[in-house]
């Protein structure tokens, strides 16, 4: 929809990143942060802000309304699930809320400020999961659950470590070149291969990055974005969900068979692309999550950029890498290697490049695809598109 | 093999629940069940509180074999808390020989990293916790078993 009855992302913003347990600011003071940056970028005054929209997230709106002095709060909405996967949902909500009328200006939010108690990939999985089926056999993060989906899409399909390698050696390289990512030292294969084991058949550089900071979006109707301060851009269809058998499969690794090694997103995908009346050529850039480097293989896949089992000869052929694939994938070297805000900076991410103003610009973008999850339902994903 | 046990006593600290309870009271006899269907007869696992099949709430317990074939797996060499002294060990899905839908997160105990491979011949053995509480583990069976 590009008649002005849509909805728009119309401001970005961030704190600084830190490494995992070093920042200075509570949770809820980053977050405030990443919204003022968000609301100057959009030309918006914080105290208008009338909606909040998150996921996955500990600080709620009754902290933040009264710390930005915000008016009147008039929309709130969280997404269940896990991790990253309800970000674009929560642009999903955040739309939703103002097609309705609920609310004119949405701030969707998130925070992570991990300790060695809350972290990823930390002892908390044996007090956190008490799981009957899973925790007595040692199954316990995400990048062990991850790494018995990524093993049987080798087996079924030959998918290679090296691969997989590619994908990560691409994002480095978009980190490289993009001054805000954590991770800019080169990486080669060398290094990959060299890099200790995590849960086979992760490798460090496999895994996402822990750390701290936060991130937000401003949303509103595209009639009052033409008024603002940067050109809107249009979130031209959204979709949240997946596959029912998934349920929550990285947990109790229980999908379907015939549907185990893949992300469960190809319901989304196919509901997206309807909703814009497209398909996975008209996507020029995408932001795939990345909490592991075998799911956005597997994401390649259930979006139709290749074939089924194809995702290791087309990361492998370069197609993803920036400047010259012909489908460049996380831009800025997303969770792996510029920061890991459980997505929000992967939609950030596609702002910027429908904007024109990415680090690493892929030019003549129109059209960004983001993708949050895998994750225990739902999962989401959305079009992002120019209406310039 | 070592003489240590394969993980830790204390990661199954859990308490099956009524849903669960099933398959520990067969499990304390040495036999594998997993839940089923008393009017489609369709097996499921992890158990749930309706057949997600026929949609039935009248659940029981068919007892398999206890073979299958390793489906999946990874081998964990970054440890966390008390696994320090485990690594590596391998986490295995075993798709059971009734209906390989069916499947079952454990460790084989007897095979080295190196060796684990999909469609590994396996074959349940029990592991005392603690009371009259086992978990299901694995063991690397014949391909004719």
């Amino acid at each position: 929809m590009s008649d002005g009855t849509g909805t728009a992302i119309v401001g970005i913003g961030t704190t600084a990143y830190f490494r995992r347990g070093e920042a200075t600011k509570s949770a809820a003071g980053m977050s405030c942060e990443a919204i003022l940056r968000a609301c100057a970028d959009a030309g918006v005054d914080p105290t208008d802000v009338d909606g909040f929209s998150s996921y996955s997230e500990e600080v709620p709106p009754s902290t933040i309304a009264p710390a930005l002095g915000i008016r009147e709060l008039r929309y709130s909405g969280y997404v269940w699930g896990g991790g990253g996967g309800g970000a674009c949902a929560a642009i999903g909500n955040a739309a939703a809320a103002i097609a309705a009328g609920d609310a004119e200006i949405v701030v969707l939010y998130h925070a992570l400020r991990r300790t060695e108690a809350t972290r990823f990939g930390g002892a908390g999985g044996l007090t956190r999961h008490t799981g009957t089926w899973t925790t007595p056999f040692g199954l316990l993060t995400p990048a062990q659950q991850f790494a018995m989906m990524t093993r049987r899409h080798m087996h079924e399909h030959g998918t290679t470590e090296k691969q997989i390698a590619a994908q990560v050696l691409a994002q480095r390289s978009h980190a490289v070149t993009n001054p805000s990512a954590m991770m800019r030292t080169p990486l080669t294969y060398d290094d990959y291969f060299a890099a200790r084991m995590i849960a086979d058949p992760f490798r460090l550089f496999d895994c996402c990055l822990e750390n701290d900071g936060a991130a937000a979006l401003v949303i509103t109707r595209l009639d009052q974005a033409r008024d603002l301060g940067q050109p809107p851009v249009l979130v031209e269809a959204v979709v949240q969900g997946g596959y029912g058998g998934w349920g929550h499969a990285l947990h109790d690794q229980a999908a379907p068979s015939a549907y185990y090694a893949t992300a469960g997103h190809w319901p989304l995908a196919k509901r997206l692309y309807a909703r814009a009346g497209v398909q996975p050529a008209d996507v020029h850039v995408a932001q795939i999550y990345d909490h592991f480097s075998g799911m956005v293989l597997l994401q390649l896949e259930d979006y139709g950029f290749c074939g089924v089992g194809e995702s290791g000869d087309f990361v492998a052929s370069g197609a993803t890498r920036w400047p010259d694939g012909s489908l460049p994938v996380n831009t800025t070297g997303g969770n792996l290697s510029e920061v890991n805000l459980h997505g929000t900076t992967h939609i950030i991410e596609g702002v910027r490049q429908i904007r024109g103003t990415a680090a690493n610009q892929v030019a003549g973008a129109r059209r960004c695809l983001v993708t949050a999850g895998p994750s225990p339902l739902p999962s989401s994903s959305m079009l992002l598109r120019s209406v310039a | 093999m070592t003489s240590r046990p394969y993980l830790p006593a204390e990661l199954a600290r859990f308490e099956p629940s009524p849903l669960e309870a099933g398959f520990f009271a067969a499990a304390a006899t040495g036999g594998l069940a997993i839940q089923q269907c008393a009017r489609c007869r369709q097996l499921q696992h992890p158990p749930r509180e309706l057949c997600t099949h026929c949609h039935a709430d009248e659940l029981g317990w068919a007892a398999l074999s206890g073979r299958g074939r390793v489906f999946t797996y990874t081998i964990v060499h970054h440890p966390i808390g008390p696994l320090r002294a485990h690594v590596p060990y391998n986490v295995v899905s075993v798709a059971l020989d009734e209906d390989p839908e069916i499947r079952v997160v454990s460790n084989v105990v007897d095979v080295a990293p190196d060796d684990i491979r999909v469609g590994l011949r396996v074959v349940v053995s029990w592991e005392p916790v603690r009371g009259d509480l086992s978990v299901p583990r694995f063991r690397h069976a014949s391909e004719e078993s």
